[in-house]
């Protein structure tokens, strides 16, 4: 059997973290959990991270470093940014989309099937 | 020396007369008195100089002229001169005192006080001595002063402020015009009385201590303390008590002047309501912020129940995450309601880490937009204070306020709560690591409208006035140390005793 791909959630808001590694497990995928940066990017450089979700506030750092440190360890990874305080029209936003830093946007409360599709999708990338 | 009628001996004056033969006569026109001695017919007998000068008159017109040829009829008619002169001359009784308002042609009004004796030669009246005193500047001196009498009294009575004073005892002496209408208390019913005993019974012994000081002389502060008044209300007012010494350097009386300030109250009652709904506004943000968290675990726990229902594991954990959203939710709410309502000095036992825990709570999505990481350090078993939380959360709130904006590129708050051993009181500090306040600035950083932030940037400074305003009606106080470049700490000291029951 075909070992699963890795999904990285980080979000500082426990509940709102275990629903979506649920969602991902039931999905098929292997699950890791960081609340805050440091524990990311600790997982980022032991684990083969195929989408990593990044809470753009952590309690000890700013979400966009952390994805930042990510891609510097794995550069293959896709990074779906998630915020309740940003909007996708948000300049902030728009710059890190139109970097390439992330490849997506979700703004807080989302629906869990967008976390789906957008994992779904990374695997055909 | 002059002898006098009355006292004097007739050998010794006869002794004088044999030596200085003209000496009735220098005594006549020396004195500042007018003298007349007017014989059995009523005659002018004698004129002193004085007369003569302040009467325009002269010896021919005078000597020898009848009364009402010396003083004009109108005088004659009112002081009934001749009458009295003619009592005299009748029954040997001196007339002593009557008042006269002279004017003699061209010059101006005069008033004389005078009195009449009897002369005698061999037990036998032969005369009367007319004496008129000039007594016009003294006149004028005392009706100066019943003018300035007058005036200060009607200063006190108009005045807008209570003015009381008292025996160096303190029994109330006067009770002006604003004193009543305020206490709704007549002067009659408080004169004798103790002015602490007209204070709100909880005033009554603080009343006492500062009159007490000020009979030592020493030198007081404007205290607050409330007055009953007649319809058994309580009106707040700032009492300035003062000594007034005597020309020994003794404390004669002392004076309490006292400024009701009840509209005072009203008017900072509604700007801390304003203050309070600006601040609510800053914080309308953040608060929808913290509802979007619990409320979106709890929708994702409901989305997850519904996708896999009959995972009895997963469904029973998905309800218990949804119940504790909508708890979290509730609660976030719940503090909301504590802040917004209008506080009526809604005193009771209140636990001060509550309330810092609901600022912290309620402002955290402040500090996470001004990138700021909120430490809170709470001791164990602090005791409860007597306090109106809603005023107490909104101070702590102007403070956590501060503090994030001393910090524009990020830092750390830490908000600390500490018992202060054996002075039953305890402090909470909110402590940033911000760009600090200037030495020259420290000073001035709770007096009202005082911002270094530009207009339109944030508050009006109001926001540490108000803190400090309530901390003042708290009885408790508030401190700022500051090093620039490294930060600021505010400090409050609360009173921890909670009053007798």
């Amino acid at each position: 059997m075909e070992t699963p791909p890795t999904a990285l959630v980080t979000d500082d808001e426990v509940d709102l973290a275990w629903a979506m590694q649920q969602t991902l497990v039931l999905d098929g995928w292997r699950v890791v959990v960081a609340h805050t940066g440091a524990a990311a990017i600790a997982l980022a450089a032991v684990e083969p991270i195929r989408i990593a979700f990044v809470d753009a506030k952590l309690p000890d750092m700013d979400g966009l470093d952390v994805a930042q440190r990510i891609v510097a360890l794995q550069p293959a990874t896709m990074m779906v940014l998630i915020s309740g305080y940003y909007y996708s029209e948000d300049q902030a936003v728009q710059e890190t989309l139109r970097h390439g830093l992330f490849a997506s946007f979700i703004s807080k409360p989302f629906d869990l099937a967008e976390i789906s599709a957008l994992a779904q999708g990374s695997l055909a990338r | 020396m002059t002898p006098s009628p009355a006292n004097g001996s007739a050998p010794e004056v006869s002794e004088l007369e044999a030596q200085y033969p003209n000496l009735a006569l220098t005594l006549l026109d020396s004195i500042p008195s007018s003298v007349l001695i007017l014989d059995r017919g009523l005659r002018v007998a004698l004129a002193s100089r004085n007369f003569l000068e302040k009467g325009r008159r002269t010896v021919e017109n005078t000597v020898g002229r009848r009364l009402d040829e010396v003083f004009p009829t109108a005088i004659l008619n009112y002081t009934q001169l001749d009458q009295r002169a003619r009592a005299v001359l009748q029954n040997g009784r001196p007339y002593d005192g009557g008042k006269m308002t002279y004017r003699a042609p061209g010059v101006p009004q005069r008033v004389y006080y005078y009195n009449l004796a009897p002369l005698r030669q061999d037990n036998l009246v032969t005369g009367v001595l007319v004496l008129m005193h000039d007594v016009t500047e003294q006149e004028r001196l005392a009706e100066d002063v019943r003018r300035i009498e007058r005036h200060l009294a009607s200063v006190v009575e108009s005045a807008n402020d209570l003015v009381v004073s008292m025996e160096p005892d303190g029994r109330i002496m006067t009770w002006n015009q604003a004193a009543e209408r305020v206490s709704g208390v007549h002067v009659a019913e408080v004169t004798g009385r103790d002015l602490a005993d007209l204070c709100a019974p909880e005033d009554q012994e603080a009343m006492r201590a500062l009159l007490r000081a000020v009979q030592r002389g020493e030198p007081s502060k404007v205290r607050e303390l409330g007055l009953c008044t007649a319809g058994g209300k309580t009106i707040p007012v700032a009492w300035a008590c003062s000594p007034m010494w005597d020309d020994h350097g003794r404390v004669s009386a002392l004076v309490a002047v006292g400024r009701d300030l009840t509209e005072r109250r009203l008017l900072e009652a509604q700007l801390f309501q304003s203050a309070k709904m600006a601040s609510l506004g800053v914080m309308a943000g953040g608060i929808a912020h913290q509802l979007r968290n619990p409320l979106g675990a709890a929708s994702a726990a409901a989305q997850l129940l519904l996708r896999d229902p009959h995972n009895l594991e997963l469904s029973e954990q998905c309800a218990q995450k949804i119940y504790e959203g909508i708890k979290r939710a509730s609660a976030i709410i719940e503090s909301l309601l504590r802040f917004a309502r209008p506080d009526g000095g809604r005193f009771g036992t209140v636990v001060v880490n509550e309330i810092v825990a609901d600022t912290v709570a309620m402002m955290r999505h402040q500090a996470n937009l001004n990138t700021v990481q909120v430490t809170t350090e709470l001791a164990a078993d602090l005791p409860p204070v007597f306090a109106d939380p809603s005023a107490l959360q909104q101070a702590f709130t102007n403070l956590f306020l501060n503090a994030c904006q001393a910090m524009p590129a990020g830092g750390h708050l830490t908000v600390r709560t500490q018992q202060l051993p054996g002075s039953g009181q305890m402090r909470v500090d909110f402590q940033d690591t911000g760009c600090g306040i200037p030495a020259e600035n420290l000073a001035k950083v709770f007096d009202p409208f005082f911002t270094t932030r530009p207009v339109g940037q944030g508050g009006v400074g109001l926001g540490l006035t108000i803190a400090y305003s309530i901390l003042q009606q708290h009885g408790g106080s508030i401190q700022v140390q500051s090093t620039v470049g490294a930060g600021s700490m505010f400090t409050v000291v609360l009173d921890a005793r909670l009053p007798a029951a």
